[in-house]
């Protein structure tokens, strides 16, 4: 009976439109996702990120606190301390707040946009409660990051470029010639090949292939055959008087051949002479091998340039080129992570728009009113706490700023008292607006240390720049692909240490870096990325350069006089040589040349008046229909 | 195993007396599921109902995977409706204001193809619930009340087994 009654009541049981069933476990979870956001996301993002931190940066990364805001879409981080890998009871640098707020307008439309972010109380380098953990290193990944390559690369494409410009040991040079090696004993004793010699012998060699090529050429045009026929031909035309448009148009064809068949002449007689006048360019090339020969023999025999700005340019040329490729490692970030919108003329067209379109259809397009980038930092602020007073902003930095139509601007000045870095004034600007990048960099310091640093090393001397401070003004505008980049430094009463194995040389450098009441570097890069001019001028460049030609005289210079001589002794005649064979030659095929062009010309006129006159005039013709007219007239009316 | 439990509780309604409007509903939502983009907010507001209300998922999955399969012959003539709707100068104001709107750009309205089968979609949804509706019945009047007349049946209903099927059914079934 129970059960009887128990089957009814389930039958009667209606089960109604929502499904309550499925809708309960969803409310739970939403409330139970909402209550770990509440009281368990803050802490368990603040451990990640300590872990995360940690393993990334190798020493022990400690967060105070972590406020997360769902509803505000609010984000800050407290007490960031990351411990000194080399010093662990020093915080390599702590922060005391980072805080951003998102947008829900972006959020909603899939975009990331920052309206207001701050970085506070930046500290280098300060003393931590507790000693920091070092994590165990673990080898370095033989990969490199995306970001990592890029930079990489950048850096080596400028550098690379100006490698060997910089190379060299100058005071090293000096020294040896100061170490009483007779530079011109050094210059006789030279053996080997000279690039210029064997590419003299080259072109004697070619030359001799090419008398024989151009003779041909110039035979075949001597060869008028086919012209003197194609001129009998027309001479050979009959007027017949009843259709003499007939000898016209045979006339008109036959001239045409003519003109043609001298054109053709004409052509072949100016490619030969190009071809004699292009190896003359050839010969002319000679003189910069034998400039690129000497200063070849003149680093073999380590002759130094002696003048200020080789002087500046070795000593102090790769401090200038490595803050140059410094700055383009940063450009070149920027640039694949900031794109500047593309060209569109140099656009690739579309691949099988049709195809595409009845796949996926076509987007159309509405105006944007209120839309954003995929994101969008529109202004961060920066600032350093306790005795520094360093503080500044970052605006517009984005993944389109093209869209937004405004370039990302870092702006920031103060001192860092505890780095000893006093009057910074920098400001960067990427404008990524136009298909052509621009990014302008002015950093200017009013006292900064530097570090010590070897100017020259060599076995024979050594000259190091010691610890001290500087001014600094460093300024580079890049445009797409040009550059200009300037670097004035001012180094206040520089110590140095100096060190060479000959006493001369020992006087020299002692006495040139004791006279010097400041070191100047002003240093100059313009012009393509590919291919950098780089100036550098120093006072320190200056005076090694009066202070060493007045020390070795004119050693050096009649030594350089000796080697030029040298190789214009074993060069000249020999290019003497080979320029008179060539005049030589050149003089007979140019008479030759003209002689075929003149008779050319004269076949062509020839055929244009036989042409003409072939022609009936119109007044020959009218007086031949006249006495047509007159005959038949007589002969009507039987006169 | 979800979904095969839902069709085989498609099969039991289908043959049922009951439920006509829950299938109706899941056939006419499945249609409007497979004319729609996987990753558009109109296929998530389609699975929250689906999911909320006790529409036959069963019916409303199949559907989908039928019109998806037959959409793809279709997107032609998707494509060009959807292009004459989007490039009508009256309408140019009221898609300019959706396509500057939070979460409406993410239902790909912009879309030829996706504007097109979604307003196909929408405007049959009715057609194909009434449909959907009389066929079903139909379908049981004239095949189900048909088959239980036969011998086979009635000696299957006679067998120890479909007893033993139909008491499981009483006791654990839903």
């Amino acid at each position: 009976m129970e059960d009887k009654k128990n089957e009814k009541k389930k039958v009667i049981k209606k089960k109604g439109p929502i499904r309550f069933e499925a809708i309960i476990p969803f409310v739970v979870m939403v409330v139970l996702v909402g209550l770990y956001t509440k009281f368990f996301l803050d802490t368990h993002l603040r451990l990640g990120m300590e872990k995360v931190g940690g393993i990334v940066h190798g020493a022990e990364v400690d967060i105070a606190e972590v406020n997360t805001s769902f509803i505000n879409g609010n984000f800050e981080i407290k007490g960031i301390e990351v411990t000194n890998k080399e010093q662990p009871e020093l915080n390599l640098i702590q922060i005391g707040k980072v805080g951003m707020g998102m947008s829900w307008d972006a959020l909603l439309r899939g975009k990331i946009l920052i309206p207001n972010a701050g970085i506070e109380g930046i500290a280098l380098n300060h003393k931590r409660k507790n000693v920091g953990e070092v994590y165990p290193q673990k080898a370095p990944d033989a990969q490199p990051s995306a970001a990592g390559k890029i930079a990489s690369e950048a850096k080596n494409r400028v550098l690379d470029q100006s490698k060997e410009e910089f190379e060299g040991n100058v005071l090293g040079d000096v020294a040896t010639v100061l170490e009483g090696t007779d530079a011109k004993d050094q210059v006789q004793n030279i053996r080997g090949d000279l690039a210029s010699e064997k590419r003299v012998d080259e072109l004697e060699k070619l030359l001799k292939d090419k008398e024989k090529e151009w003779a041909q050429r110039a035979d075949q045009l001597k060869d008028k055959e086919e012209l003197k026929a194609l001129q009998a031909k027309l001479k050979g035309i009959k007027i017949d008087k009843k259709k003499p448009w007939e000898a016209l148009k045979q006339a008109k064809v036959v001239t045409d051949e003519i003109k043609n068949k001298v054109n053709q002449i004409k052509n072949s007689g100016r490619d030969l002479k190009n071809d004699i006048n292009y190896f003359k360019n050839s010969i002319a090339e000679i003189d910069n091998l034998v400039k690129k020969d000497l200063q070849d023999l003149q680093s073999r025999v380590k002759l130094p340039e002696l003048d200020p700005a080789s002087f500046a340019k070795k000593l102090l040329g790769n401090m200038f080129r490595e803050k140059m490729g410094e700055t383009m490692k940063y450009v070149d970030l920027a640039r694949k992570y900031m794109p500047p919108p593309k060209d569109k003329s140099k656009e690739e067209p579309k691949v099988d728009v049709a195809k595409e379109l009845s796949k996926r259809g076509r987007l159309i397009k509405f105006p944007i009113t209120t839309g954003y980038p995929l994101f969008w930092l529109k202004e961060a602020k920066v600032s350093v706490v306790g005795e520094d007073t360093f503080s500044g902003s970052l605006t517009n930095v984005t993944t389109a700023p093209s869209f937004i139509k405004k370039p990302a601007i870092f702006e920031a000045k103060g001192d860092l008292k505890k780095e000893n870095i006093q009057g910074i004034n920098l400001k960067i600007t990427m404008d990524h607006v136009t298909s052509i990048p621009k990014e302008k960099l002015e950093i200017n310091v009013a006292s900064v240390p530097t570090p010590a640093r070897v100017l020259s090393k060599s076995p024979s001397a050594q000259l190091t720049l010691k610890e001290g401070r500087a001014t600094s003004r460093f300024s580079a505008s890049i445009s797409g692909e040009n550059a200009e980049v300037m670097w004035n430094s001012r180094t206040m009463k520089p110590e140095f240490d100096v060190a060479a194995k000959n006493e001369r040389m020992t006087k020299i450098l002692q006495s040139v870096t004791a006279s010097l009441p400041e070191l100047t570097l002003n240093a100059q890069a313009v012009g393509q990325l590919s291919s950098l001019k780089w100036t550098v001028n120093s006072n320190l460049g200056t005076e090694f350069s009066r202070a060493i030609k007045q020390e070795l005289g004119n050693q050096v210079e009649l030594a350089k006089a000796e080697l030029k001589q040298k190789i214009d002794a074993k060069i000249g005649p020999k290019k003497e040589k080979l320029l008179g064979e060539y005049n030589k030659l050149k003089g007979k095929l140019d008479g030759l040349l003209s002689k075929n062009e003149k008779e050319a010309d004269s076949a062509s006129s020839d055929a244009e008046n036989s042409a003409k006159a072939a022609a009936p005039t119109p007044a020959n013709k009218v007086e031949e229909v006249k006495d047509d007219l007159l005959k038949k007239l007589k002969k009507k009316i039987k006169f | 195993m979800i979904l095969i439990k839902q069709l085989l509780g498609l099969l039991k309604l289908l043959n049922s007396e009951t439920g006509t409007n829950q299938i109706a509903a899941g056939v006419a939502l499945g249609f409007i599921l497979g004319q729609s983009p996987m990753l558009s907010l109109q296929a998530i507001a389609v699975f929250v109902l689906i999911f909320f209300f006790r529409i036959q998922m069963g019916a409303a999955f199949l559907s989908a995977a039928f019109f998806k399969l037959l959409g793809l012959a279709l997107v032609p003539l998707y494509a060009s409706l959807g292009e004459w709707v989007l490039t009508m100068p009256s309408l140019e104001s009221l898609f300019t204001t959706f396509y500057n709107m939070p979460l409406i750009p993410l239902t790909r309205f912009n879309n030829t193809v996706v504007m097109g089968s979604g307003l196909l979609g929408f405007l049959l949804f009715p057609v194909i619930f009434l449909l959907t509706k009389i066929l079903v019945s139909k379908y049981r009047k004239l095949i189900v009340e048909r088959f239980q007349e036969t011998k086979i049946w009635k000696m299957w209903k006679a067998s120890a087994i479909y007893k033993l099927y139909f008491n499981y059914e009483k006791l654990y079934g839903r």
